[in-house]
């Protein structure tokens, strides 16, 4: 078990290194960096079969002790990580499988394994100072990117919240040392150790914590680095940095369970905060022209919904949040991936510049309607579970939220199938007249779009085992349930 | 086991055949190339006569007197929710399931021979069931979840076929306009179970008619009967949000027949007779659906009037008669809507099903009786004033301006904004002065490889390709 444990976020460190130091011949590197990524996906299903039904905070599977200073290396599965790990193995399995060869040398290769072992360090740390190290070095590869882009506002944006992550961060580990320090705790950067030990951590910490979650999940107005990143940093290695759960991971990983006092502060402003998001994110997105900023502003308005639903504080809201931040990744890095597979045959991801595709690509067109049905919660896909448990618990006390989520959706309906029109239906631009050559979704994406169609309905028609997996993680986090909920009586 | 629950658990797969249907088409569509039209024929007259026997039990289920309420357990349970998973079957509910059963079969019939060797034929009958299953769960449902679910079927399904012809740009926009009010309106059926879970704490139709009679509030019934209602006039093109339905006109004519002649545009008052005994709690409520089913059946039959194509004609008619349906709901005649909806559903759909031979009808009915009904209406007409007649035709050949004034007061400010503010974030990121790159295409491996000598012209001439403005154009 610690083997698999070390192997999930080791072997695709390992793997960049020799990809980019020692291996020369790009099918070479991509041979290697998809065989890697298979053996991870692998072994992170493995994983989830054995531990998922675990509860949070009960399991311990691998104790290594101090390893520098107070870095204590810690790792485990439970159910908040359990399912998280094979999708983003998944995730970075379809990106390395997706890309196409000319773009899949030595460099980008090794930055999607980077990214890929970084996320997997970070889901699986139940360590401060180890989840704030993955969590940074999940960042690099996304920020080296945009200084090589050319594009200095883009650096500039990618720095400002690369650099307020790493101070926040930085300050965080610190103080809970410093308690650590303060009230005798053996490992003071431990998460489990300090659930356990009684003492109530500074609060400062939790909101440090929670400022790096909303950041990174692009919570308005911290979004912007992620909008432009999306839309404007080279795809493949940006999609796994920028599409991923690890901003909801933070706030149910360290900040629930740990700060309930901060949590019960915050609560109803980031409530609104999240509502707000959504607005904003689907108002955005509906007037892009830009694919992938559509998809950017859509990613942004689903994280509205989550932190709207997290911080509801209970128990329906919350396992709810918990399936869209998961589900999102899946549905908007699919759409995602076409985009980039748009952008590598057209040469653009402007709608204005497409259009009629669908003649030259069905499957592609296919993929992008049911992806994009699934992201706005068409009934039997995930994301209706999630939606359906999401709205259920913000009723309990934020009834005018919910119903702002549910026009909210609406919204996003309206702009999914709008850039599935421009791009796919109707006459061809002149621009996308001449593209002769425009080919459909081949082998592997073809097969990867299946795939991730495929989980989105079976998870949507048979939801209980992935509900099962996370009871234990949010009868965990009920302890913080707010105390004057009204319950309301079940249909 | 009893006759009864043998029947009542047939009769529960009776959404379920179509939409088995469906998956077996989409299934034979994953491997490359075309499926036989004779194998998507047989599957969907097959799965359509199992939907079709499904629906004539639930009608000797009714006779037989066995339980309405089918409780089917739980789709999902978690943390102190569930979504149950609950049929109600009726007098209503069981006699429109079997008229959706029939006029989906009659429609398969007819389609297999007008549709025969045309390019979307798969996927007219892929989405012809995948309609017939949403269509039978909102009518069977028995719960607003639940109706929800083949609400939403129904409205997908409609979209799609609207962009049938998808080459035309026509089509596609036409099918965005009923995306967007579909997707609009549909708001209301969801704040219709939101509300009513917060009154009655059920959205259970049976539970909550019971709970409703207890715990008479006016103000939650208000507003769980104006949500309704707001769902209902989306579905059913009524005014303001009815500009949708001419246009949907774009699809084949047996798509039309069935979706918007007859089934999925009278699922608006199938919603309002399925909530009768909510809305009843909210006399403002049902003062709001005559009012807006007067308005919608003066304003269409106007249009109708005027209406220069036979399909749209038919639709404006459509209108005036589901207009008049809501009034019949509005003033509590529930039999009558139901009978109303029954005969004008039938009527209509033979009607759009012969609108291709509306104009040899026509002359054949002139040359028969020497003059028609539009020559009587005419007659009628010219007694009116020349002034009021001009402004009376000039109002309604603008379809009475509801759908620029929409344009104009919602459409045009919300799109304005999100460019707005899509335009301050650009400068605030100083990125607006950058042309947006177009990135080179990639090579792709062989023996797919794209010559690119033709890509990097595409790419490069694209740079000064000016976007084409009716492409622009927002929904």
């Amino acid at each position: 078990m610690s083997g698999l444990v070390l192997s999930l976020w080791l072997v695709p460190l390992l793997a960049a290194g020799v990809v980019q130091g020692l291996l020369h011949d790009p099918r070479q590197q991509r041979g290697v960096a998809i065989g890697v990524a298979w053996l991870v996906f692998a072994a992170a299903l493995v994983l989830l079969v054995i531990n998922g039904s675990d509860d949070a905070f009960a399991r311990d599977d691998i104790e290594l002790g101090p390893v520098f200073l107070s870095l204590h290396y810690h790792m485990a599965v439970d159910g908040l990580n359990a399912v998280l790990l094979p999708m983003t193995a998944a995730v970075a399995l379809a990106a390395l499988l997706s890309a196409p060869r000319s773009d899949l040398r030595g460099d980008t290769t090794a930055r999607i394994l980077v990214v890929e072992g970084a996320l997997l360090g970070a889901l699986l740390s139940f360590d401060a100072a180890l989840l704030s190290l993955f969590w940074v070095a999940s960042m690099v590869p996304l920020w080296q990117d945009t200084r090589r882009s050319g594009s200095r506002p883009l650096h500039v944006i990618l720095t400002l919240a690369f650099g307020a992550t790493i101070a926040a961060l930085l300050v965080a580990v610190v103080l809970l040392g410093v308690h650590g320090a303060e009230n005798g705790l053996p490992a003071p950067l431990d998460l489990l150790a300090i659930s356990r030990a009684g003492v109530a951590p500074p609060a400062a910490v939790g909101w440090l914590f929670l400022f790096v979650g909303l950041l990174r999940m692009g919570i308005v107005p911290m979004h912007l680095w992620l909008t432009a990143a999306a839309s404007r940093a080279p795809g493949y290695s940006a999609m796994l940095a920028v599409l991923t759960p690890l901003g909801s991971f933070a706030l149910a990983r360290v900040v629930m369970p740990l700060f309930p006092q901060v949590c019960e502060q915050a609560s109803s402003p980031l409530v609104i905060l999240g509502a707000v998001t959504a607005v904003y994110g689907a108002l955005l997105a509906v007037g892009q022209h830009d694919l992938r900023r559509v998809l950017a502003y859509f990613w942004v308005s689903q994280m509205g919904l989550v932190l709207a639903s997290l911080a509801a504080l209970n128990a329906p809201s919350v396992a709810g949040a918990l399936m869209q931040a998961m589900s999102s990744v899946v549905e908007v890095g699919g759409l995602m991936l076409i985009a980039l597979e748009v952008e590598a045959r057209a040469g653009t991801t402007d709608m204005r510049l497409l259009g009629g595709l669908v003649h030259r690509a069905p499957r592609m067109a296919t993929g992008f309607l049911l992806l994009s049905a699934a992201a706005v919660g068409f009934p039997g896909t995930i994301s209706f579970v999630a939606e359906d448990l999401a709205i259920q618990g913000l009723l309990r006390q934020h009834e005018v939220v919910a119903g702002v989520m549910l026009i909210v959706t609406a919204v996003n309906g309206i702009t999914l199938f709008k850039a599935f029109k421009q791009t796919f239906l109707g006459p061809p631009s002149p621009h996308a007249e001449r593209l002769r050559s425009f080919e459909d979704l081949r082998g592997w994406e073809h097969l990867v779009a299946v795939a991730m169609m495929g989980t989105l309905l079976v998870g949507g028609i048979v939801p209980a085992p992935l509900l099962a997996i996370r009871t234990g993680v949010v009868e965990a986090l009920k302890r913080i349930e707010l105390p004057d909920a009204p319950t309301t009586h079940e249909p | 086991m009893p006759l009864d629950v043998w029947l009542a658990r047939f009769v529960a797969l009776t959404p379920v055949w179509p939409a088995l249907g469906a998956v077996l088409i989409a299934l034979m569509l994953v491997p490359k190339g075309r499926p036989a039209e004779r194998a998507v024929a047989r599957i969907a007259w097959f799965a359509l006569w199992l939907g079709f026997m499904g629906a004539l039990g639930g009608v000797a289920l009714r006779v037989i007197g066995g339980p309405s309420d089918l409780r089917l357990g739980n789709w999902y349970e978690a943390f102190e929710y569930s979504f149950p998973l609950v049929l109600l079957l009726d007098g209503l509910s069981a006699s429109v399931s079997l008229l959706i059963a029939v006029l989906l079969l009659t429609t398969c019939k007819f389609s297999v021979n007008y549709l025969h060797r045309e390019p979307g034929y798969v996927r007219f009958f892929l989405l012809m069931l995948l309609f017939g299953a949403g269509m039978q769960l909102l009518v069977l449902a028995g719960s607003i979840e639940l109706m929800f679910i083949g609400w939403e079927l129904v409205g997908m399904t409609s979209i799609l076929l609207v962009a049938f012809f998808h080459e035309r740009a026509g089509p596609v926009q036409a099918a965005i306009r009923v995306l967007v009010t579909y997707r609009i309106c549909d708001i209301g059926l969801l704040l219709g179970g939101v509300w009513l879970h917060h009154w009655l704490h059920t959205t259970v139709w049976v539970d909550a008619f019971a709970a409703a009679a207890v715990h008479a509030a006016p103000l939650p019934a208000l507003a769980v009967a104006l949500s309704l209602v707001f769902a209902a006039m989306g579905k059913s093109a009524q005014f303001p949000v009815g500009g949708w339905l001419p246009r949907a006109m774009e699809g084949p004519t047996a798509s039309s027949a069935v979706f918007y002649g007859s089934l999925s545009v009278h699922a608006g008052v199938y919603l309002l007779l399925r909530a009768a005994p909510l809305i009843e709690h909210s006399p403002a409520a049902r003062a709001a659906l005559i009012v807006i089913g007067a308005v919608t059946a003066v304003m269409a039959s106007l249009s109708h009037k005027v209406s220069a194509d036979a399909k749209s004609a038919a639709a404006y008619a459509t209108a005036t008669q589901v207009g008049l349906m809501f009034v019949t709901c509005g003033l509590g005649f529930y039999t009558l809507a139901t009978v109303h909806l029954i005969a004008h559903a039938t009527l209509r759909y033979y009607q759009f099903l012969r609108t291709p031979s509306a104009l040899q009808d026509a002359l054949a009915r002139r040359a028969a009786l020497g003059r028609t009904e539009q020559d009587e209406a005419a007659a009628l007409w010219e007694r009116v004033g020349l002034r009021r007649r001009r402004a009376v035709f000039r109002l309604a050949i603008e379809r009475f301006a509801v759908e620029t004034a929409l344009d104009r007061w919602l459409t045009r400010p919300i799109m304005g904004l999100s460019r707005w503010l899509d335009r301050l974030e650009n400068r605030f990121l100083a990125l607006h002065d950058r042309p947006v790159p177009l990135a080179r295409p990639a090579t792709l491996s062989p023996p797919h490889g794209s010559p690119q000598s033709a890509l990097q012209a595409s790419s490069h001439s694209s740079l000064e390709a000016k976007a084409d403005p009716q492409r622009g154009v927002e929904p």
